[in-house]
């Protein structure tokens, strides 16, 4: 399939929902997805896997909690959305607090467009820690590294200071169908059955509207 | 260029977001300068763009294919049109449609026989096909089946249609969705949006509109000529230039305006900006005030002709109508040769006019002074909304406050009155468009779309009772969750002071249309004629210049109608 990313994102969003995330996370899913397409990961079946693993744990158990520099989640399955969005709130001490670490974190690909993020606002690259493995992160670049992994028991998150070259965006995504289709089941929890009552009361069509 | 000391020193204070955010007077504005489709033209107009009709294929019964191009300096846009012969049965302007009178998309290029066998495949079914980067928008329209038929009988039959009859209806085709930036595939706004003509909101999907009212002119003078052979005749260019598209508009644009709330700031913040400029003008120039006189009296006859079978809009109309003779007494040079002339006026009009002659008036005082407004066009874009990045370093005493700013009014409301909490904007699963149901007689409130900001802020100032003033807004989002999206609004109010609605979007009083009209206004419709509550229709481009005679002369004031036509 060869999608806009403005329906990625539209569809991100709504599959979000569909697994009870709130709105203003919602929100975040489809900005993370959309960014992760733009930089030519698959985001939608790191999507679509993240959202079965929250469906299945409820998403309050998978919400990060902070302790120092410290960020875990009762599941041990940290939501990778809800904690790059807490990082970005907390940029203004990010300089001073020093490396955050977050243990046993669901499809940390997702801390990248917020990693991204921080980068930009902060002016340095930020580096990402999975064990020996390490991903750097500037404006509109990621260095390419071996896969990044489903789930990592341990993320360190620092500023880092490193040369890394621009890259070009995809302007489009190419999500494998299945996935697609997932996602739109998701997303359709998010609709109301239709009856004929709703129908009428929610459209009010009652007048002619071929004259 | 105006001359510097015409400049205003010091700028009037901008209406208030509590003025001016209100559903009913947002459900009272006007085009104006700012207008997208008036954007559009003038700046067609001043690059000089041309324009060609690249293939008509379409045979005697109305169906096949054409091709419209407007080349400018850097790029050509094609509208791909597919005419269809639909059974009337089939003909509905509902978004549940699945067969129209007319297809179309807006090419980025010149498509080749190739694209247009894809686009073939695909146009025709809308939301049912798919699209691809080279297309900037889809789209369909219907026939007014009132006017369509009698103009092709007029023409083949040798004579021209009645004029009151176009007058009446305006439009012999109209659209019943226009889809831009990414929908079913196409290009996202994302890709255009750095290019000089596409810099202002909307301008592919003007720009279809545009096109697509120069095919439905050559395709009824087609059916005419299959019908009549040599007995039929042109339409005449003065008839043809009144004819407009029209526009069939639900539901489904209502929520745009609270879901985009910077972008929508920055339409509400160019045109307020614009009214202030004038207002805070010194004086007017001779030239400057006729002008003035005669688009008001250009303005006031299109109002004149602007009819609606609506009560809401009936009553509308006939306050806009008394508005206009009150206007008509206070207006003449002499009470414009004053010092601060359009400062008074408004200030004037707050009294002495309702809010629909308030709004008239407002669009209107910008007429002459395109140099100083229209480059506020510039700012109405968006500047990438989905950056916003919550401030979590601000404190919860200042979020309150921020809260209190823009929703204090929200506080007065008992939100636990069924009245006040009547309604939730749903997605239906049958064609995934919103809807307004009625939470106490349906089971949709858990599928609740956030499209009430005010009763969610007062929902989180609740929330918020038990933290310490000095706590920080990145702990309680992360306690909280479930009121993000709000936080983020509310401080988006910060650089955006117009970005929130003053209303209960919600209540069971809420019109709809309301919130339509705001947004097809900023598109430059004129002729608001609201089918219910909550959908209308619309009139848009009627009096443009068809391509051939675009030009700076022409480009800027067709919306006006000429007093001796």
């Amino acid at each position: 399939m060869n999608v806009s990313l403005n329906e990625v994102e539209a569809l991100a969003k709504k599959a979000a929902r569909g697994v009870g995330y709130s709105w203003g996370l919602a929100d975040e899913a489809g900005r993370a997805t959309r960014w992760l397409c733009a930089h030519r990961f698959d985001g939608t079946a790191s999507l679509l896997g993240l959202l079965n693993t929250i469906d299945h744990s409820g998403i309050a158990q998978c919400t990060p909690n902070k302790e120092g520099n410290d960020w875990r989640s009762a599941s041990g399955k940290t939501c990778p959305l809800h904690m790059g969005a807490a990082l970005l709130d907390r940029i203004h001490d990010f300089e001073c607090q020093g490396t955050q670490t977050v243990y046993a974190i669901e499809r940390p690909i997702f801390l990248l467009p917020f990693a991204e993020e921080a980068a930009i606002e902060l002016g340095t690259a930020v580096r990402l820690s999975l064990g020996d493995q390490h991903v750097m992160v500037d404006k509109n670049t990621v260095s390419r590294t071996p896969l990044i992994p489903d789930f990592s028991m341990k993320v360190e998150v620092a500023l880092a200071s490193a040369e890394l070259r621009s890259q070009p965006l995809n302007t489009r995504a190419t999500p494998n169908e299945h996935c697609w289709a997932e996602l739109n089941k998701l997303a359709s929890r998010t609709y109301a059955p239709s009856t004929e009552q709703s129908r009428k009361l929610g459209a009010n069509s009652g007048t002619s509207d071929n004259d | 260029m105006k001359k510097a000391e015409t400049l205003p020193r010091k700028l009037e204070a901008l209406r208030s977001p509590d003025q001016v955010m209100r559903l009913n007077r947002l459900g009272s504005f006007h085009q104006c300068r700012l207008s997208f489709m008036r954007i559009l033209l003038r700046h067609l107009a001043a690059e000089q763009w041309t324009f060609s009709q690249h293939c008509f294929e379409i045979d005697e019964n109305g169906v096949g294919c054409a091709v419209y191009s407007a080349k400018g300096p850097e790029r050509t846009y094609s509208l791909v049109a597919f005419a269809h012969n639909l059974p009337e049965e089939k003909r509905s302007d509902r978004v549940i449609a699945d067969a129209w009178d007319a297809t179309f998309t807006l090419f980025d290029g010149i498509p080749t026989q190739s694209d247009l066998d894809r686009l073939s495949e695909n146009v025709p079914f809308q939301e049912a096909g798919r699209l691809r980067e080279t297309e900037l928008s889809l789209s369909r329209a219907n026939r007014s089946v009132r006017l369509w038929d009698h103009v092709v009988e007029a023409l083949s039959k040798g004579h021209q249609p009645d004029i009151d009859r176009i007058e009446d209806i305006g439009y012999l085709m109209r659209t019943t969705a226009v889809y831009g930036s990414g929908k079913f595939g196409a290009a996202d706004r994302e890709t255009i949006c750095d290019r000089a003509e596409m810099k202002a909101p909307f301008q592919a999907e003007m720009l279809s509109v545009y096109l697509t009212r120069w095919f439905v002119r050559d395709l009824v003078q087609h059916m005419a000529w299959a019908k009549g052979g040599d007995d039929a005749v042109h339409l005449h260019p003065d008839i043809a230039s009144r004819l407009g598209i029209g526009n069939s508009t639900g539901l489904g644009m209502a929520p745009f305006i609270i879901n985009h709330p910077i972008l929508f700031n920055n339409w509400i913040l160019a045109r307020e900006t614009a009214i202030a400029t004038v207002r805070s003008l010194d004086s007017a120039t001779d030239t400057e005030i006729d002008h003035f006189l005669e688009i008001f009296h250009r303005a006031s006859k299109a109002v004149g002709g602007w009819k609606s079978d609506h009560s809401l809009q009936q009553q509308k109309l006939a306050a806009l109508g008394l508005d206009i003779r009150s206007l008509e007494a206070k207006l003449s040079k002499q009470a414009l040769s004053v010092p601060k002339p359009w400062n008074q006026l408004m200030t004037w009009g707050m009294e002495h006019l309702t809010e629909e002659g308030q709004e008239f008036l407002a669009s209107l005082i910008l007429e002459p002074y395109g140099s100083l407004v229209d480059e506020l066009s510039h700012t109405m874009a968006d500047f990438d909304e989905g950056r916003f990045r919550i401030r979590g370093d601000m404190s919860i005493a200042e979020l309150r406050a921020l809260l209190m700013k823009n929703f204090d009014w929200a506080l007065e409301i008992d939100w636990a009155a069924p009245e006040n909490n009547a309604r939730v904007w749903y997605v239906s699963e049958e064609k995934l468009e919103p809807r307004l149901g009625e939470r106490f007689q349906e089971d949709i409130a858990p599928y609740e779309q956030p499209l009430a900001p005010a009763r969610d802020a007062v929902v989180l100032l609740n929330s918020l009772g038990t933290w310490e003033a000095d706590a920080l807004v990145a702990d309680f989002v992360l306690k909280h969750p479930e009121h993000r999206h709000t936080v983020r609004r509310a401080q988006i109010t910060q650089a955006a002071p117009y970005s929130e609605v003053r209303d209960n979007t919600v209540s069971a009083d809420l019109v709809p249309i309301d919130m339509l009209r705001a947004k097809l206004s900023f598109f430059g419709a004129t002729q608001f004629d609201p089918r219910s509550d909550r959908w209308l229709r619309i009139c848009m481009f009627a009096g443009a210049p068809y391509p051939e005679n675009l030009s700076s002369q022409t480009a800027d004031f067709w919306v006006y109608p000429t007093t001796d036509a």
